[in-house]
């Protein structure tokens, strides 16, 4: 296991920008989630810390070495592939097996090590299987187990359970959470799917356009994102456009507090962060969606603007009555400046 | 109803009758004519069978040395084709470089010239590098007409091998030459078997070239086999060499459905 640290590696495709001058260090043992649309530049940021793709400038270091010039044969690293990537010629035993082979291990520790690994991710007695006789699941988790063999320092995953249902991811994420920790392997896992990142990461860091927007805990990134894209990317966050004007942001019938220059600027909730109250902001209900735990109203201000709210289920509302809104918390985004955030109100 | 229409598959049958008609047929009557010693009108089967055909074939010597002749004219216009063509096949899916689509079209480009004439000038500069009438210019004229199969067919190949695959394979630790060996080849030799397959095939089969470059002092079974008819017109003997040529790409075939497996092979065929 290694740290792992980029410093000011940036790519560029044909004089295009995939990835601008960016660093990071990520810490031994952690599990660290690029989050971010498609083309945020998070995959080709992976298959360089890989070797897939050469940076145009920086450095790659692992454990303190710089790697950015080397072959991926030659580095300590091993990626699982969203498109998991099995040798469909091989059966399940060869897939796993063929990276020690290549390291002239004696047949006997072969044998004990895939065998271990395929009881690590939960595939004992797949081994005589050939690739085509497996589920998406357990192929991703073959292509898991060729990884976890060759105990590499840093552990990439690109994608790797996008192809697979919305119960398999979660169990599967679970799994890899825990076989993360079990072996204390330094992680990197892209993917576009914020309930994963939040889910997964000791860290997250959120990438659009090729640059780093925010790096923070999830707690960090949800509670207090740092830019506009963050706020709008991580959950779900009402985005009114106002006017700041004297400490104050005016929007949609909101007047709070914001201590920014004035000017034009996005005032965000969350629809978690409204409280229903006698005075405050009228909106009505257009509808309503029960979530279990709670309500979900999709509401409209006078001016047309859509509000979320989340409402304690006791709350007696229906859909073409109105309600008055009142922020708990709230924070104003304008681009280049830093953004304003209130003190949550009990 | 659709039950009713399904049963009655017109399109299904009138196929089927074009197939006999037009395939079936002219095979079956080729091999009843190579087993038949008479067969008169109006009979709708062979008056008399046997094997004299056969065995007057089978017993003159040139016959045998014009077999083993493309036997071995196949097998070394295919090697030769696979070492030419196979990394060309590779470079062409893997790489970029200047005028790589002009140079994949200008294979198909030479196809579409009218065959004849084609092998006609090459054969007018062979004249002149003195290779009509050898085994070297015989080779040259038929490696040249099997670079179309063995580079478009293995290109395709190459090109469908995930490159994740191969990603993958350096991801473990495998080197560049390692990687082509035990991820790409595998994964494109089906299609690759057959295209050397047809190469052979076809090479043992190829008439025009064999004739234009190397007659009358390379013999091949397809040249033997204009010169017996063209000699006498029996039609046992046309039939005989017929059913005695399609024996080896049989043989081919059965082998090649051995080593790779029925459906690897198929898929290699693009089915």
């Amino acid at each position: 296991m290694a740290s792992l640290s980029l410093a000011g590696v940036s790519k560029e495709f044909n004089k295009m920008t995939a990835v601008s001058p960016l660093s990071l260090d990520i810490a031994d043992g952690e599990l660290v989630c690029l989050l971010g649309p498609s083309g945020s530049g998070k995959s080709t940021l992976l298959r360089m810390i890989g070797g897939f793709e050469r940076p145009s400038s920086g450095q790659v270091l692992i454990a303190g070495q710089d790697v950015a010039h080397t072959r991926p044969d030659k580095r300590p690293t091993a990626m699982v592939f969203q498109s998991h990537a099995l040798w469909t010629h091989m059966n399940v035993f060869d897939n796993v097996a063929f990276g020690l082979k290549l390291r002239k291990m004696s047949k006997a520790a072969i044998e004990t090590k895939v065998m271990e690994a395929l009881e690590l991710v939960g595939l004992g007695g797949y081994h005589k299987r050939m690739p085509r006789q497996l589920s998406g699941g357990q192929q991703q988790r073959v292509a898991i187990a060729r990884c976890l063999v060759l105990e590499p320092k840093i552990l990439l995953m690109d994608e790797p359970f996008a192809s697979l249902d919305q119960h398999l991811r979660e169990r599967l994420r679970e799994e890899v959470r825990q076989i993360q920790r079990k072996l204390k392997i330094t992680t990197l896992f892209v993917t576009h799917a914020q309930d994963e990142a939040l889910a997964l990461a000791d860290r997250i860091v959120v990438m659009s356009m090729g640059a780093i927007e925010q790096v923070g805990t999830p707690d960090e990134i949800y509670a207090n994102p740092e830019t506009q894209f963050v706020a709008n990317f991580i959950g779900t966050m009402n985005m009114i456009p106002g006017t700041v004007s004297g400490g104050r942001i005016r929007a949609s019938g909101f007047d709070l507090g914001a201590e920014m220059a004035d000017g034009p600027a996005v005032l965000a909730i969350r629809p978690e962060d409204f409280a229903i109250t006698e005075t405050g902001t009228e909106v009505t209900v257009k509808r309503v969606v029960n979530l279990g735990p709670f309500l979900l109203a999709e509401a409209e201000h006078a001016d047309g603007t859509a509000i979320t709210v989340h409402l304690d289920k006791t709350h007696p509302v229906r859909e073409g009555g109105a309600l008055t809104l009142t922020a708990k918390r709230h924070a104003v985004y304008r681009d280049g400046d830093k953004p304003y955030r209130s003190q949550p109100t009990a | 109803m659709i039950g009713f229409i399904k049963r009655l598959d017109w399109p299904g049958y009138v196929l089927a009758l074009f197939l006999i008609f037009f395939i079936l047929l002219p095979i079956v009557t080729v091999f009843l004519w190579a087993f038949t010693e008479q067969w008169f009108y109006p009979s709708v089967l062979p008056t008399k069978w046997g094997l004299r055909y056969w065995f007057k074939v089978l017993e003159r010597p040139d016959v045998w040395a014009a077999f083993f002749t493309s036997l071995q004219l196949s097998a070394i216009v295919t090697a030769l084709s696979a070492v030419i063509c196979l990394p060309a096949a590779y470079a062409f899916a893997r790489m970029e470089f200047p005028g790589k689509q002009f140079f994949m079209m200008s294979f198909l480009m030479g196809n579409a010239f009218p065959r004849f004439a084609l092998i006609i000038s090459i054969a007018v500069l062979f004249l002149s590098l003195n290779l009509v009438g050898t085994y070297l210019g015989v080779v040259i004229i038929q490696l040249l007409n099997t670079i179309l199969l063995m580079i478009w067919l293995p290109t395709a190949a190459f090109q469908a091998v995930s490159k994740n695959m191969e990603e993958a394979a350096m991801d473990v630790g495998a080197s560049p030459l390692r990687v082509f060996w035990h991820i790409t080849l595998p994964q494109a030799l089906p299609a690759i078997g057959a295209a050397l397959l047809m190469t052979f095939v076809w090479t043992f089969y190829e008439t025009e070239g064999a004739w234009l470059v190397g007659a009358p002092r390379v013999q091949t079974m397809p040249l033997l086999m204009m010169s017996m008819i063209n000699n006498q017109l029996v039609v046992q003997y046309g039939a005989v060499l017929s059913v005695a040529l399609w024996v080896p790409s049989l043989i081919a075939l059965l082998m090649a459905r051995r080593v790779m497996g029925s459906d690897s092979f198929a898929k290699g065929l693009g089915a």
